[in-house]
């Protein structure tokens, strides 16, 4: 999947319709009592729902043939990213991952119809594209967070070395 | 593994370490210094004091890691030698922050690069700060025992094709290049000095002054944050301290107090402020967390014909200050130009682009060149830097807003490492920007170039250099401390460490942090101890 290609003076160019429905999202899960909309979730089970849909969106064709174990892997190994992370920055990202997971985040604010679990990955990385280059600042974060931790997961692993020309660090 | 170990060889000798994360801390401690911090402002204070005979306390909230433990792959350097697992962010995420966290602190993760303070800088500071006393000659000597101390000379290896790249394109546009100092003993030009030197040969101060001081008896809190200091009047009376969990990231246990004649504050130019901010430290002029600066860095890739292999190779050997030197100081922002090293994490996150464009850009790993672009912030009116404020768990963070100068920067940056790049030989340049693509000539890099809108978030920041948060100053309403490191407002405190500048530097800062505090340390050592001392031959 290719994401939108913008070449010169073009504007960020916006989704007004979906801009629209995200601020009303946002604005209504404000309006709830923010964290309030996240009670009784589950958000180790929200974070491995959408990263084992946005792994593959993040790292394209190269991911080995044997994609589901290299995706399952790759999320495990964000997982372990996120565990070292400052408590501040893992709050962060578990209200994004629980914003993303809930219904109305997945389909006001990423755009994105179907469940995760279903979402194939051109819908995923249509939400991406999106989120890269939205006019809120806030949803371009959201999209670099996970850009950084998935393509950080995935080139950290000896397997990722080899077809980018890579030999690993040496032996001393 | 047979190289040796001087960590492992030191903790068989004695060295008074204490990991708090192993073993509680004990109920109070004494001593005559309490230094705060073991990068290269704590390293150097922590030697020079120890060798005049007074009582060190060393507190450091990071890890003491050491050559065995340098695996040299990044899943293991991030999480365990940085702060935030080299993740850490300003408060709106758009600039991305490498601060070491760990004994050595950012030196020992640095890339090496070694340059004395800028003579304009030092202008600027003697002219618009009133000190005097910061003057490339009276400078000199202290520098000089630093480069001594620490290795700091020419490096006579040739560069590798990365920095080479950078050489060659300078050269062919008829802009001055020249080669960086580097602070390393028999270095074995690996190019692995962000995850740890696996051989010793950087002379971080995780094995030159820290060492040192521990073998003068000094002792060592490892895991341990320092909270809050404690004052009666005007004085510090001592730090109040707490153990890290094991995985580093959460304070447990209970508080224990370093009670101390002197305190040095030598967390770096986030923690030190933040420190003082949540002590309520006296600060009337409301200075403290102010004019952060972070030489914010910019990005520009290149495809090769050939292998570059960035990852081989010292980093960082060949630099071109041309753009700092084109306008004045406090004109529009100037900016160094390096070439980094390329590490898969590294490279992979800070390339754009996700899905199989990201995919065929990392398949060009092998060919890609990189260039840096360092802001020269702090100079211009309208580069006033950033806040460092507390979280509500009392950690701290950096708002740091990318004001009109800099974005003017930002662009004038780009093209020039373009150009360079397309001097060199490049078949494409693309600068880091949400909406660049591969641009195949000098011409349409320009066009491309001039049509990105430089935003936050969508232009890709990184920084390596925090500094400012408590400047120092000739006069009491322009700096926390005066020029010899003391607090304006306390009389048993320093600082020593990058937040001390009141600019940027306009240079990769260890070296001036070495030689301004080794001065500093050198006069503290004579006040606490009335001894005479150097730093170790």
């Amino acid at each position: 999947m290719d994401d939108i290609d913008f070449h010169g003076a073009a504007p960020v160019p916006d989704r007004r319709s979906f801009l629209k429905l995200g601020l009303a999202a946002g604005t209504a899960l404000a309006a709830g009592g923010g964290m309030l909309a996240f009670v009784g979730r589950d958000a180790e089970a929200d974070r491995g729902t959408v990263l084992a849909a946005v792994v593959p969106a993040v790292l394209g064709d190269a991911l080995p043939s044997t994609r589901a174990q290299a995706v399952a892997r790759t999320v495990h190994a964000v997982e372990t990213a996120i565990a070292g992370l400052a408590p501040a920055a893992q709050a962060e990202l578990a209200q994004l991952f629980m914003l993303l997971a809930s219904a109305p985040g997945r389909t006001l604010l990423a755009g994105v119809g179907s469940p995760w679990a279903q979402a194939s990955t051109d819908e995923v990385g249509a939400f991406l594209a999106r989120w890269r280059h939205h006019r809120l600042a806030m949803l371009r974060s959201g999209y670099q967070a996970l850009h950084d931790l998935v393509a950080g997961a995935w080139y950290a692993m000896p397997e990722a070395w080899g077809p980018i020309g890579y030999p690993g660090p040496p032996r001393v | 593994m047979s190289l040796p170990d001087p960590i492992v060889a030191g903790l068989a000798r004695g060295w008074k370490v204490l990991d708090a994360a192993g073993s509680p801390l004990p109920a109070r401690i004494d001593c005559d210094v309490a230094i705060v911090g073991t990068g290269a402002g704590g390293g150097i204070t922590a030697e020079l004091l120890a060798r005049a005979g007074l009582a060190v306390v060393l507190i450091e909230e990071g890890p003491l890691a050491s050559s065995r433990d340098f695996t040299l792959r990044e899943a293991d350097a991030y999480p365990r030698l940085y702060q935030e697992s080299a993740a850490r962010k300003t408060r709106d995420k758009a600039i991305t922050i490498l601060q070491g966290r760990c004994v050595g602190g950012s030196t020992t993760v640095n890339w090496t690069s070694s340059f004395r303070t800028p003579e304009p800088t030092l202008e600027f500071w003697r002219q618009r700060f009133g000190l005097a006393t910061m003057d490339p000659q009276a400078l000199a000597p202290w520098f000089a025992q630093a480069e001594r101390r620490l290795g700091i000379q020419p490096w006579l290896t040739p560069p590798n094709e990365n920095n080479d790249l950078l050489r060659r394109g300078a050269l062919a546009l008829g802009i001055p290049a020249a080669a960086i100092l580097r602070n390393v003993r028999g270095c074995w030009n690996l190019g692995y000095c962000g995850m740890g030197c696996p051989t010793n040969a950087k002379q971080s101060m995780l094995v030159t002054t820290i060492p040192s001081a521990l073998d003068a008896g000094a002792r060592m809190l490892v895991r341990t944050r320092a909270l809050r200091l404690a004052f009666e009047g005007t004085r510090a009376t001592g730090v109040e301290v707490v153990g890290m969990s094991p995985d580093g990231l959460r304070p447990t246990g209970p508080t224990t107090s370093v009670r101390a004649r002197h305190v040095v504050l030598a967390g770096g130019a986030i923690g030190t402020p933040a420190l003082l901010m949540r002590s309520d430290a006296p600060d009337p002029y409301g200075l403290a967390g102010k004019r952060t600066f972070l030489h914010p860095t910019v990005v520009s890739a290149a495809s090769f014909v050939q292998r570059v292999e960035g990852w081989a190779g010292a980093p960082q050997t060949i630099y071109t200050d041309h753009f700092l030197g084109v306008d004045p100081i406090d004109g529009p922002i100037g900016y160094k130009i390096e070439a980094p090293p390329l590490h898969p994490v590294l490279t992979a996150t800070t390339l754009a682009g996700f899905g199989d464009a990201h995919a065929a850009a990392m398949r060009d790993f092998a060919h890609t060149h990189v260039q840096i672009a360092l802001l020269r912030d702090g100079f211009h009116a309208d580069s006033p830097g950033g806040t460092v404020a507390l979280r509500d768990d009392g950690t701290p963070e950096l708002d740091y807003p990318l004001t009109a100068p800099l974005r003017d920067a930002v662009r004038r940056a780009w093209r020039s490492m373009a150009e360079i790049q397309f001097a060199a030989g490049a078949r494409s340049v693309q600068p880091v920007h949400e909406q660049a693509r591969p641009y195949d000539s000098w011409k349409a890099a320009q066009a491309g170039i001039d049509a990105l809108p430089v935003e936050p978030l969508l232009a890709r920041i990184v920084s390596a250099h925090v500094m400012g948060g408590c400047p120092m100053a000739g006069d009491e309403r322009a700096g926390l401390v005066r020029a010899d490191g003391r607090h304006w407002h306390l009389d048993n405190v320093s600082v020593h460490d990058g937040s001390l500048f009141p600019t940027s530097i306009g240079a990769n800062p260890q070296l001036s942090i070495y030689g301004i505090v080794t001065r500093m340390a050198a006069g503290l050592a004579q006040q606490l101890s009335g001894r005479l001392v150097d730093l170790a031959a």
